[in-house]
């Protein structure tokens, strides 16, 4: 599972706002169905910037913080105690 | 001749600024406000023409500076002795602390938003130490891109620098991809401005550098310096259901206790102004001694250092939403482990903010601590809040003029940039190697590696030779493995550049880290845990000499320095 970017299509007057305010590259557009998706959800900050650009609150991310990969916070966890 | 057209997109300019974050933008304007008739070009990899790109877009905007209640003098005499600890620059810290508050107006006048008393005086919470904070609007680039723009500077949006040019020895431009078309750019320039971030290792939410601009500095054959101190380690939360928040909570560090005692106070009594390897200590040495789970109780926080901040409204709505993304607290303690932030910063300029090679020059996060002007710290803030912009904007406004001078005086000469087709054309292959081959590891794997190697808290804060070595085993087989990596769009080939300055710049830290056998700032050795002032006033130098990383050390010029330490006097 990935961080999911819920965008309310029937709410989204396509202005692009959120493609433009992601600083990371997630949102893109899709020239096919002429509107914004999120293409890279794995990369999203959680900066919730995009969902405040958003003129008509169409945009709405839903993190998922067990996707996120954590590495061990001690290398020699043996040295750790009980 | 054989035509560069066809190789890509062609663009010339006299300053080529990478990065058009806070230090970028000023850095553009200022040096159009130079020289108006040079062309000023700013890419970035984000939509840096609406002020949206970098961390500077995404900062809580605290802006610290030396009030009008403040000695510079005592500001300087602070830092030397509790933060840099005379591995500063004291040519360059004492010019900071005069120009902090000219600062402040400059970027007003750039449209920036600070938040003002009445009678217009700006508002700030003051610090029992010489500076103060002030709140200005985290919208702050969105102002500068456009003030940027009206004068005449041209940006691009989402092309990722690559790589540098060279002509001879001196930088001739940059190459780049676009992260949504692929389209391969070539920059001719005479000049070019790094000011893409620092190294951030993909590790706490927001802390999005990678690296890129360090990376590009060392393949061009420039110096890096301090690169031991690119450690900064916050907390993250850890939610009762086993999740780890890794948003940077930068107030855990004085307020951490360990079966009911405040261990903070243990192992650093006082109050400090920020974070540093001493906290994590606190963390690592109760945790073997078997007293974890270490809490951080934030009620104690909110009562005690919460005074210091004021934030602008818009940081505080940004703030919320964050907060409430991030699993509603059900109480104000909980659970802490060490969450790195890396921050290295190393590439070595001087008070002109050059780098060691010709037509290149560095501002901002990329150099923050190559610039040794705030010490034995990582890219700032390090141990200031709000010191990471005012930084930005100082090297900016240092970097942009001076390579505007330089630019013009290369016009005069007919010294252009100018592109050689076979280097163009070497390096698209080298760009686009990623994308044409079959199979290979992926950037995303690589970058996990990297973290592992260099994140645990006994890894990459609390260091001693023995793992150190182990880590650097681990980032050199690393750096093997990353010669073959398979990029399946152009957003994937971008993640290829920074999971290729991630072991790099890895093994700068590590390299340089193991020279140091003393401890100092935000360097600390288990080994070696005292400051050794008469072997280590000294600055640890990496520089690539055929493939090879070579570390050496250079005095520190005390002599030219008014201030020394008791030790030494
Ligand atoms: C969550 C958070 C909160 C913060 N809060 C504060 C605060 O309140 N006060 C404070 O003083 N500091 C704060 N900081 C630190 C501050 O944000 C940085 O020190 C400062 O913004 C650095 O500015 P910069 O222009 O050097 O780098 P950045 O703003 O990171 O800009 C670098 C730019 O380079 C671009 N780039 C990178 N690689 C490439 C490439 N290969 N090609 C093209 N473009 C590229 C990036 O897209 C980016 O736009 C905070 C940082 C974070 C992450
Ligand atoms: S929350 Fe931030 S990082 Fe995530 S998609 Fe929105 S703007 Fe991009
Ligand atoms: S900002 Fe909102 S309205 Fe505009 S394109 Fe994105 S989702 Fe649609």
């Amino acid at each position: 599972m990935a961080h999911s970017i819920r965008i309310d299509f029937d709410a989204c007057t396509g202005c692009r706002e959120c493609v433009d305010s992601c600083f990371v590259d997630v949102i893109r557009w899709d020239e096919d169905k002429d509107a914004p998706f999120g293409a890279y959800p794995e990369d999203c900050q959680v900066c919730c910037v995009c969902e405040k650009v958003c003129p008509v609150q169409a945009i709405e991310i839903i993190p998922d913080w067990k996707s996120k990969y954590i590495p061990e916070p001690v290398s020699e966890k043996e040295r750790c105690g009980p | 001749m054989t035509n560069l057209d066809s190789l890509g997109t062609v663009h010339s300019t006299d300053v080529l600024i990478v990065g058009g974050g806070a230090a970028g933008l000023s850095a553009a304007i200022t040096a159009k406000e130079t020289s108006p008739e040079l062309d000023v070009l700013v890419v970035d990899k984000a939509t840096a023409s609406r002020g949206w790109a970098g961390k500077s877009a995404r900062t809580a905007g605290l802006l610290s500076f030396v009030t009008e209640q403040d000695d510079p003098e005592a500001f300087v005499r602070y830092c030397l002795e509790n933060i840099g600890f005379y591995l500063n620059d004291q040519l360059l810290l004492r010019e900071f602390a005069f120009s902090s508050r000219p600062i402040t107006e400059r970027i007003s006048s750039w449209g920036v938003e600070i938040l003002r008393r009445e009678g217009g005086v700006i508002d700030y919470a003051k610090w029992p130490f010489p500076w103060g904070t002030a709140s200005i609007n985290p919208d702050m680039c969105t102002r500068m891109a456009a003030y940027a723009r009206e004068l005449g500077v041209r940006i691009i949006d989402k092309v990722v620098i690559a790589d540098l040019m060279k002509y001879e020895n001196r930088i001739s431009g940059a190459v780049g991809f676009n992260i949504v078309n692929g389209t391969y750019h070539i920059f001719e320039a005479a000049t070019v401005i790094l000011a893409n971030g620092s190294q951030n290792y993909d590790m706490t939410l927001r802390w999005c550098g990678t690296g890129n601009g360090v990376a590009a500095a060392y393949w061009a054959g420039a110096e890096m310096r301090n690169a031991e101190f690119g450690n900064m380690c916050d907390f993250s939360r850890v939610d009762p259901r086993g999740w780890v928040i890794t948003a940077g909570a930068h107030t855990a560090h004085d307020y951490l206790y360990a079966k009911g005692e405040n261990i903070s106070q243990k192992y650093r009594p006082g109050l400090h102004s920020s974070m540093d390897p001493i906290a994590v200590l606190a963390w690592y040495r109760e945790t073997l001694a078997g007293n974890g789970p270490i809490e951080a109780h934030l009620d104690a926080f909110a009562a005690e250092s919460g005074k210091f901040f004021k934030f602008h409204p818009e940081a505080l709505e940004r703030q919320s939403r964050i907060l409430k993304k991030s699993a509603p607290l059900d109480s104000q303690r909980f659970e802490v482990i060490p969450g790195f932030i890396g921050e290295l910063s190393c590439v070595k300029v001087d008070h002109q903010m050059r780098t060691t090679v010709p037509g290149l020059f560095a501002v901002g996060d990329v150099s923050g601590s190559g610039s040794a002007r705030a010490g034995a710290v990582p890219a700032p803030p390090a141990k200031i809040h709000g010191t990471g912009l005012l930084n930005a904007f100082f090297m900016g406004m240092k970097g942009g003029p001076a390579a505007a001078i330089h630019a013009r005086a290369l016009k005069t000469y007919s010294i252009q940039g100018k592109a050689d087709y076979d280097q163009v054309a070497a390096l698209k292959e080298k760009v686009y190697a990623p994308m044409n081959l079959k199979d290979g590891i992926s950037p995303r794997d690589v970058i996990h590696k990297v973290q592992d190697a260099i994140a645990p808290a006994d890894r990459g804060v609390i260091k001693s030779e023995e793992r150190m070595k182990k880590a650097l085993d681990e980032i050199t087989k690393i750096r093997r493995e990353s010669d073959a990596m398979k990029a399946k769009d152009f957003h994937d080939l971008a993640k290829c550049l920074d999971a290729q300055s991630m072991p790099l710049c890895a093994e700068m830290f590590f390299r340089s880290s193991l020279i140091r056998t003393e401890s100092r700032g935000f360097h600390y050795r288990e080994d070696y845990p005292e400051m050794d002032n008469k072997n280590w006033l000294k600055w640890i130098i990496v520089k690539d000499e055929g493939g090879n990383m070579m570390v050496s050390t250079e005095d520190i010029p005390m002599h030219r320095y008014p201030y020394k330490p008791d030790r030494l006097a």
